[in-house]
């Protein structure tokens, strides 16, 4: 080694001229992330400037993460922000300089919305420019070129109506998303409005965030709302929202939903908070084929075939009427056979409700293209601190294996491990020292596997719910824990979706696959909803200790965390003696 | 701006990491590292601010042999022949106990090593010392300011060595102060004052050397003393002042090594105010913090540079560390000290859960004879007594290692011949 004999500086030295602004709480990194110091005085002002344009990754304590996107950028286009505001934003806010990759993206993906646009010439549909050799470039796409029939001058082409959304999907896919001003069929109209007090009495109006979302969405009735995403977290009333649309659009609407019991829950929602008269509500699923002017179906029947080759008889439901509105509950579950005749539906106002942008199967850009941008997203811990939701706190008991199960654990094959270790038969006693701290407050026991569920229901001297409970016996039990004539309810995984069960504020987790986020995030919705009181809730894990179940409740704990959840871990003998123990 | 960074202690410390995790096979021929693991720990290396590399061009190369002849001859690394008769790199049990040291003792014990033998009293006096390494390392300033003359066969008595290390000592002071000094005024500095060099022994038996050699050569061995130990100990910054000009500065740690100071400053104490641990176990870094950066590399994975998310804390790279040596007190206090808002309960939990299951288990060659069948091996165990074991269904240890005469007479006088090459009749 020997000294270098540069008596200069280089001028790229990275200390000598960086510009820091420590108030400041972004810090944009070159990989388009984003964090953001929730402890800075300009946090919130941050947090929201960067909702417009940025996806929330995930929010820890202390710093979260956003990403900037094609698709978040081309949100934040929809919603009328460019490129330069977004830089700008950015840059207000950012501690270091932002890296220059980062600005020549977003101002780069900004400039490619609306490029393109859809527009409606008397009944014909054209795709249009004004940049000619964009036209050329398009016409020349491999997905594109098929589905524009004939060009029209140098920049037009003319589209078949019904390709309007295979067009839009193309057009995301090539990195041009089209701009869809061709407009709405009006649909049958509906006399609707909400109710000033709900059918109990109580009054009844929106939240403000519920309020600016249904705005967001119909944009006044112009063209340019009318599609959209509206995304609550569990608990902050997306239904609510989709009502509230309802009596804006003033049209015969089709709901779609993830099970029958949601539907149902869909139907008393309308009974209870619009004005609406029963008659004018039909279910759609498995029981009834009733089509009303405002129907709730299931995705379920929708894509239900009488064979796996046989054609999806249910879809014509959406032809059955004149829909002036389509609102797509938990559109995160879309499944692929709506996806296309969504396609087909680009007519027809479309609202997609969820508490998640991320699907599991990566069809993000088609929710984009298919049922439109992002118009509202409330983040939860926003919510929490007025109150909305409930603030949960997430515990995960850790218990040892008795000796005699433990061989059986180290003697199973690998594969039958996990289960093994889920079942500790120590669980139904944690359970109940759980139960102990938590006297009088309604209670929810989730189990994943069917024969545990029933054990530690008897156990427990509880009632069980499982997919097997028969429809009537499962709306009366849903029906008694509500009313508080059932303190604890044990349940498996229908648990998971849509079953909405205002009073429970403990769930107890006793097994689960923990390798779905989504179950995860499922399972901790059940107990959001604002409570009397302190507002708190709590979401318990049992885990056997030292076994398999640890190590994949590992990836749970981290996603509670990058959720933003406070997370617990707790020994069970730490835990709070049985009540029989403590009866002299 | 001058930077200082003591890489040659956080090389050290990174191969001490690698060599926990896995132990490094040697290469037969000339026990250097194969490819593929020498690149896989260049990687592991932290980078160097470019005022450090534009001082003297470290490369990853350079860095990991400089860094394994040292954590050798500091007794944090040992060659052991492993089961299948070549040799690894293995952390000794100094080594493991030099990574459970807090920052500030770990990179005090190394500049220990590197203190001249006469300097001021008061230094070298930790108990720990000794027990880290077991054999004292001799003054390498001295000897490496000789290095020049030794390569002509010379030998120097002991008042001659005491003035080469005097005068080296004198000249580095002297970039003691509250600003740095320019380079070339450092140069002229040594340049000025007496050369001990020109000690009219070194003289007469150097009598082939011009004057202007002798000084040249002064000149050079204090720039290598520079290159080569004190910017590598993090015991002076360089860079370049406001104006451009390439300068220098001795750091605390430079200050300590030269007897200026008795005590070693925190570094985490001066930085770390930035740092975030997170409840879902990543380490974010919202302003540079390169002590923290070293600190909390030791036991997490690194995910990024500089300012953002730098770290993420895994079950991996904690139990790497734990075999290394850290322990779960220090890893928390470690986080403890860097963070300012503290730690998130889940992480400390799941760090000494972690560091609690470590284990650290022996492989050796032991003698088993297989017996076939339970029958045989129950028999054989029986016959065998004390010196027997039985290992499983079929297996019996020889615990003595070797099957003594008189007990194979009595296997044989059972019918039960032990075929000791491996075959059995």
């Amino acid at each position: 080694m020997v000294p270098c004999h540069a008596s200069s500086p280089p001028t790229s030295s990275p200390s000598a001229h960086v510009h820091v602004r420590p108030e400041n709480p972004l810090i944009v990194q070159s990989d388009h992330t984003i964090l953001v110091e929730v402890a800075s005085p300009r946090y919130a002002e941050a947090r929201d400037a960067l909702l417009a344009f940025a996806e929330l990754v995930k929010s820890p304590e202390h710093v979260h993460t956003y990403r900037i996107t094609p698709l978040s950028i081309w949100n934040a286009r929809s919603a009328g922000r460019d490129g330069e505001q977004i830089v700008e934003a950015l840059e207000v806010f950012s501690r270091f300089p932002v890296p220059d990759n980062v600005r020549r993206s977003v101002v780069d993906l900004a400039s490619r919305y609306g490029r393109v646009r859809l527009v409606r010439s008397g009944d014909a549909l054209l795709l249009e420019t004004d940049d000619p050799a964009l036209a050329e470039e398009l016409g020349r796409h491999r997905a594109l070129r098929e589905l524009l029939q004939t060009r029209i001058g140098s920049t037009d082409f003319r589209v078949d109506p019904d390709a309007r959304g295979r067009v839009k999907q193309a057009l995301v896919q090539a990195g041009f998303p089209a701009e869809d001003l061709a407009g709405y069929t009006p649909g049958e109209p509906l006399d609707v409005a909400l109710r000033t007090q709900t059918g109990s009495g109580d009054p009844f109006a929106l939240r403000d965030y519920q309020e600016e979302a249904v705005d967001a969405f119909h944009a006044a009735g112009s063209d340019r709302g009318g599609s959209g995403i509206v995304v609550l977290p569990c608990g902050a009333g997306k239904t609510v929202v989709g009502l509230g649309a309802m009596a804006r659009v003033r049209a015969s609407t089709l709901v779609i939903t993830t099970s029958i019991t949601a539907a149902r829950q869909w139907m008393d929602e309308l009974a209870d908070k619009t004005d609406l008269q029963p008659e004018m509500i039909g279910e759609y699923t498995g029981h009834s084929k009733d089509i009303r002017p405002v129907t709730v179906a299931t995705y379920n029947i929708l894509t239900h075939r009488r064979s796996k080759d046989g054609g999806f008889t249910h879809l014509k439901l959406f032809d059955e009427r004149d829909w002036g509105l389509i609102i797509y509950d938990e559109v995160h579950l879309l499944p692929a056979p709506v996806f296309q005749v969504t396609a087909g539906l680009q007519a027809r106002r479309r609202l997609g409700l969820t508490a998640t942008l991320v699907r599991e199967d990566g069809r993000e850009d088609d929710v984009f293209a298919l049922i439109g941008p992002r118009r509202a997203e409330v983040p939860w811990k926003a919510l929490e601190r007025e109150g909305w939701i409930a603030q949960a706190c997430c515990t995960e008991v850790r218990l040892p294996m008795p000796d005699s199960y433990r061989m059986r654990y180290a003697t199973a094959d690998p594969r039958a491990r996990f289960r093994v270790a889920a079942e500790n038969p120590s669980k139904p006693e944690v359970v109940e020292r759980i139960l102990t701290e938590h006297v009088g407050e309604p209670v929810l026991v989730i189990g994943t596997y069917v024969d545990q569920v029933r054990t530690l229901a008897k156990t427990l001297g509880a009632p069980v719910l499982t997919g097997s409970t028969g429809q009537k016996r499962r709306e009366t039990l849903l029906a008694d824990f509500r009313a508080g004539r059932i303190p604890v309810l044990v349940v498996s995984k229908v648990a998971n979706f849509a079953i909405d069960l205002p009073d429970a504020s403990v769930a107890i987790q006793v097994s689960g696959t923990f390798g779905s986020r989504q179950e995860e995030a499922q399972r901790l919705g059940r107990i959001l909803r604002p409570k009397s009181g302190r507002n708190q809730a709590h979401f318990y894990t049992l885990v056997s200790s030292d076994t398999v179940e640890q190590e994949f409740s590992l990836r749970r704990q981290l996603f509670l965390c990058e959720q933003g959840y406070e997370y617990r871990i707790r020994d069970a003998e730490t835990m709070h003696p049985r009540a029989t123990h403590e009866t002299p | 701006m001058i930077r200082s960074r003591p890489f040659l202690v956080d090389d050290m410390e990174a191969l001490v990491l690698a060599c926990a995790a896995e132990p490094i096979r040697l290469r037969v021929a000339d026990g250097g590292f194969y490819k593929k693991d020498r690149l896989r720990i260049e990687k592991a290396l932290a980078p160097l601010p470019e005022e450090i590399l534009s001082f003297s061009k470290y490369n990853p190369e350079t860095r990991l042999g400089e860094a394994r002849a040292h954590a050798r001859e500091l007794g944090l690394l040992e060659a052991d022949p492993d089961l299948s008769g070549g040799r690894v790199l293995v952390p000794t049990a100094g080594g493991r106990a030099w990574m459970g040291l807090d920052e500030v003792s770990r990179h005090r014990m190394i500049l220990e090593c590197f203190r001249p033998l006469h300097g001021d009293a008061g230094w070298n006096d930790e108990g720990a010392f000794d027990r880290v390494f077991p054999a004292s390392v001799d003054a390498l300033i001295v000897r490496l300011s000789m290095l020049p003359v030794w390569a002509y066969g010379m030998h120097f008595g002991h008042r001659v060595e005491r003035e080469l290390e005097e005068a080296a000592i004198e000249a580095f002071r002297w970039l003691d102060g509250d600003e740095p000094t320019h380079f070339e005024d450092f140069l002229d500095h040594v340049r000025a004052q007496d050369n001990p060099l020109l000690d009219p022994e070194v003289q007469r038996r150097m009598f082939f050397l011009q004057d202007a050699d002798l000084e040249g050569r002064w000149l050079a061995t204090v720039t290598q003393l520079m290159v080569r130990y004190l910017v590598p100990l993090g015991a002076l910054a360089v860079g370049w002042r406001r104006g451009g000009e390439r300068s220098l500065q001795l750091t605390p740690a430079g200050r300590y090594l030269f007897g200026l100071t008795h005590h070693l400053e925190d570094p985490l104490e001066a930085g770390g105010e930035g740092v975030r641990v997170q409840a879902d176990f990543e380490v974010v870094f919202m302003a540079p913090s390169p002590a923290a950066e070293r600190a909390i590399g030791r036991f997490s994975e690194r995910v990024g540079r500089g300012v953002g998310t730098l770290f993420r804390i895994t079950p991996e790279s904690v139990r790497a560390a734990a075999a290394a040596g850290l322990t779960a007190d220090g890893t928390i206090d470690t986080l403890r000290r860097t963070c300012p808002d503290g730690l998130p309960e889940n992480v400390e939990r799941e760090i000494r859960g972690w560091m609690d299951g470590v284990r650290r288990l022996e492989a050796r060659e032991i003698v088993a004879i297989d017996c076939g069948d339970r029958e045989t091996a129950a028999r054989v165990a029986a016959i065998g007594g004390r010196g027997f074991r039985l290992a499983g269904e079929a297996l019996v240890v020889v615990t003595e290692g070797r099957i003594r005469p008189a007990l194979s007479r009595k296997l044989a006088a059972a019918g039960i011949f032990v075929d000791a090459r491996g075959g059995e009749s």
